[in-house]
């Protein structure tokens, strides 16, 4: 699948005329739209600047578009933008300018072209300037963390990868080509230009030299070995072509004498027309070009274009471009004297320059091939890399890990390895962890987020499992998931829950807000409903993730998490398998004493656990106590993180006694739970999140009383008991005496818990890495008619069978 | 006079004035922290490089980027020099 609406940004073309960057840039826009390839171009252009010398041949088959063209809720959805050059002279120009908050919360995939990294090499003459090299710093941390680079030679790619640290599958060399309309003038046959060169005063044989006002051209030491190849060659002149200032003229000149040269030995031609230019490289002898560093060398190209061989430096792109035999050491003027007596003495070798850069234009460059190359680079996936001989699955789960504090950390690291998999862990989090943590298998291992790109390019895996939940410890893995797009493996993303505003907010910023929203459609069921209303930017993060996150599927804990996400997204859900995998539920191996039955005159303790706030009706469950201390002796325990904050705002009648447990351990919780007659776990909204905290007091066998909604509905009837979410404190009060009364069934607890062992989950794991996708690799959406894997043991029943199996 | 009430004489009185006065001499202080937001994030940028280059490492991933591919000829892989 071809990315369909491409933005080049052009705005480096609105600088510095039609030479260098802003010509290659926009030859090479040229040949991209010129293809007919489905995808609708977008040239981005600032309106504060003279408009690209192209821009009416341009606009002939692509759109010129403004930021704010790009801002409006109407604006074109941009799939993947082309950064024409990183680096741009103006003052503002930083990564914010270059990368829009419009399109940074598109998050399109990103390309760009580099020519050079010059200022980055030599910062003491680029770079002095604070504020340039604040910019120049920005600019280069968005090519860094660019999809994808294309590097305008060898010796640029080099760079690139050597002193910008980017891995070098995500960058390659497309070169280029002379420009379209000079290669038109080169067709002018070189006795209709005869008299040019007269008209700047070459009047015999002459050498030439296209440079420029900037140190790297070395102009004195030409001019210096200019001097020392006419002593034996008298007679022949150097024309240096480029703008200069008067002063730098005078420079020049001086040097020329110092070297003994004649007066008009050396002629400026100061700034020249295109057609002069290509008239004068038509009847050089020669083109000298010993430049202390460039990213590629066009006038070399455009010499061989007009028949002329060329004599350059034997370092940087300039290397590539010339014949060994004429290569020289920029630096030292005998050296490119000695290139230039070689190439003046020997027409055989003039004849093999001249052959070189022949099969040069023909073979290796082109704006067809480097079209051709940008192409294949916008194409959305690469093909599945092959399994290694031993057959294991190679997974890499992408989150975060403990100690982070999310109780999401310590399912992903117990539950997402087994013997059966290889599991590498892509940690997310800013420290570098010194030791393995505890428990890790010693198949898998732990490596940051970073690495995930290059792992991913390189075919390290066969699966990727990006874990996410609502907070600020999974933005590194949203990163890590952009970052990734493209490679090969396939992509899951496991949701602990439908509601992700959190994690978006965290990563873009106040951008998250102007997501655009999904086309949700209105649910039949009351609590999707509800939910829908309560987050309605539910439905723009999940879209965004459908749409931006090239994912083949997601894994939830829940069915009623599945439905929810099908709800909020709308027909977008199609684009994704959900599978489902519940949470696991570990019982301990000694499960502790009940407390003894709350016969008559004995108080019931009764419990809530977990997060305290809002959702978890706390309120309620305190009426409901009060109701029953009525009648009986009641206990509360009231155990989570900000428990004794929220306690305070209720109202808890003062003959009943309390115990409140502020964040408590690990063991401190485990026996508060297991010390409960009954625990209460209510919640509304619900946005189908899994509880762990149910799944620990399942474990216990404490008697639970849950609200009919989300996840909670799944459960079967032998394990719970239900009271509808919006119920009242007397319906809570019966359901908590039920409850309590109630003898457990261990059969048909047994029966639930094996399938939620963590056993079954593993199994459930290994069938949903078995599956293959091909829909997925061939169109890159997923097939979702999934049948036999819901119908898998660990997945009971469709979604809302629990519930009408209970109604009925 | 209870302490709560007397403590919240103190700020009226000593507190809030001195706030204010505070605030309007953090001018330089808010270019400051401009400042220093814009180093943290480029030491946030380095230590991301520094997890990336340990990770590639440790992965093994790091030999081709580092060696294979960036063998240069002499002039080239001396840049500064030219300078």
């Amino acid at each position: 699948m071809i990315a369909s609406t491409v933005l080049v940004d052009l705005r480096a073309c609105q600088f510095n005329g039609d030479r260098g960057i802003p010509a290659y840039a926009q030859s090479l826009t040229a040949e991209l739209v010129r293809r007919p390839s489905g995808i609708r171009w977008l040239l981005l252009q600032d309106p504060r600047w003279p408009q690209p010398p192209r821009a009416a041949e341009l606009a002939a088959r692509a759109s010129w578009c403004t930021i704010a063209d790009l801002e409006g809720p109407q604006a074109a959805r941009v799939d993947a933008v082309l950064t024409g050059c990183f680096f741009l002279p103006h003052h503002g120009c930083d990564a914010g300018y270059l990368l829009p908050a419009c399109l940074r919360r598109q998050q399109p995939r990103r390309l760009g072209i580099v020519y050079d990294l010059v200022p980055l090499l030599f910062p003491d003459r680029y770079l002095a300037n604070e504020r340039v090299r604040r910019q120049y710093h920005d600019a280069l941390g968005l090519l860094r963390r660019s999809d994808h680079l294309f590097a305008i030679s060898h010796a640029s790619r080099r760079d690139v990868i050597r002193h910008a640290a980017v891995d070098p599958a995500r960058v390659d060399c497309i070169y280029g080509d002379i420009d379209h309309r000079k290669r038109t003038l080169m067709a002018v046959s070189a006795a209709a230009t005869a008299r040019t060169p007269g008209r700047f005063g070459l009047t015999g044989p002459f050498c030439i030299c296209v440079g420029g006002d900037d140190w790297r051209k070395n102009m004195e030491t030409t001019v210096r070995a200019f001097a020392r190849f006419r002593r034996d060659h008298p007679g022949h002149q150097l024309a240096i072509v480029c703008r200069l200032p008067d002063r730098r003229i005078a420079d020049l000149q001086k040097v020329a004498r110092e070297e003994g040269m004649p007066s008009g030995a050396l002629v400026c031609t100061g700034y020249i027309s295109d057609e002069d230019l290509v008239a004068l490289l038509q009847h050089a002898e020669m083109l000298v070009y010993p430049s202390l560093y460039e990213g590629l060398g066009l006038p070399v190209l455009e010499a061989y274009g007009c028949g002329t061989p060329a004599v350059g430096s034997a370092s940087s792109s300039v290397a590539e471009l010339v014949l060994p035999e004429l290569g020289c050491d920029p630096r030292e003027p005998d050296s490119i004297a000695a290139a230039m007596g070689r190439l003046a003495g020997h027409p055989a070798l003039r004849e093999r320059s001249l052959a070189f850069g022949r099969r040069l234009l023909a073979e290796e460059l082109g704006w067809d091939r480097a079209a051709d190359r940008v192409l294949e680079r916008l194409a959305a996936r690469r093909p599945r890399p092959p399994r290694p001989p031993d057959g294991r699955h190679r997974l890499a789960v992408v989150g975060a890990l403990p100690p982070a504090r999310t109780g999401i950390a310590p399912y992903t690291l117990r539950h997402l390895q087994d013997r059966r998999w290889r599991t590498t862990f892509y940690e997310a989090g800013s420290a570098l962890r010194p030791a393995p943590p505890a428990g890790l298998l010693a198949t898998s291992q732990v490596v940051p987020t970073e690495v995930l790109p290059v792992a991913v390019e390189r075919g390290r895996h066969d699966t990727v499992i990006f874990v996410l939940g609502n907070s600020a410890h999974h933005v590194d893995v949203l990163e890590a998931m952009i970052r990734s797009r493209g490679g090969g493996p396939r992509r899951l993303a496991y949701l602990h829950e439908a509601a992700i505003e959190g994690l978006c907010r965290g990563w873009l910023g106040p951008e998250a807000d102007r997501l655009p929203a999904s086309d949700a459609g209105d649910s039949p069921v009351p609590w999707i409903r509800k939910a829908i209303a309560e987050r309605p930017a539910m439905g723009s993060c999940l879209r965004f993730l459908a749409e931006r996150a090239e994912l083949d599927g997601l894994l939830v804990n829940s069915e009623a998490c599945r439905d929810l996400i099908r709800a909020a997204l709308g027909p977008l859900a199609d684009r994704w398998t959900i599978d489902v995998a519940f949470l696991p539920i570990v019982c301990p191996a000694a499960t502790a004493d009940r407390p003894p039955p709350a016969a008559a005159g004995r108080p019931l303790r009764i419990g809530s656990f977990g997060m305290a706030g809002d959702t978890k009706r706390l309120d309620l469950f305190t009426q409901a106590a009060a109701l029953l201390a009525r009648q009986r002796p009641v206990e509360l325990v009231i155990a989570g993180w900000e428990a004794r904050r929220y306690c305070r705002r209720l109202t808890i009648p003062a003959e009943i006694r309390r115990e409140v447990l502020d964040a408590p351990d690990d063991e401190t919780l485990a026996a508060a739970m297991t010390s409960v007659h009954v625990a209460v776990q209510l919640r509304w909204p619900t946005f189908g999140e899994s509880s762990g905290v149910v799944n620990q007091l399942l474990g216990f066998r404490t008697p639970l009383v849950v609200a009919e909604v989300g996840s909670f509905a799944d459960l079967p009837d032998g394990v719970a008991t239900f009271v509808p979410a919006d119920c009242s404190a007397e319906a809570l009060a019966r359901a908590i005496v039920t409850a309590a009364d109630r003898p457990l069934a261990p059969d048909r607890h047994d029966a639930f818990l094996a399938t939620r062992s963590p056993e079954a989950f593993a199994a459930r794991i290994a069938e949903i890495l078995a599956a293959e996708s091909p829909a997925a690799n061939a169109t890159g959406r997923a097939d979702n008619s999934r049948g036999p894997l819901l119908r898998s043991p660990h997945v009971r029943r469709p979604a809302g069978a629990a519930a009408a199996a209970r109604e009925s | 006079m209870s302490i709560r009430s007397w403590l919240r004489a103190c700020e009226k009185r000593f507190l809030r004035p001195l706030g204010r006065r505070v605030r309007g001499t953090t001018d330089g202080t808010r270019q400051r922290s401009d400042e220093l937001g814009r180093l943290e994030r480029r030491v946030e940028a380095l230590e991301s490089l520094v997890r990336e280059l340990a990770g590639l490492a440790y992965l093994r991933l790091d030999t081709v980027a580092t060696t294979a591919e960036t063998t240069r000829p002499a002039i080239a892989t001396e840049p500064r020099e030219a300078a």
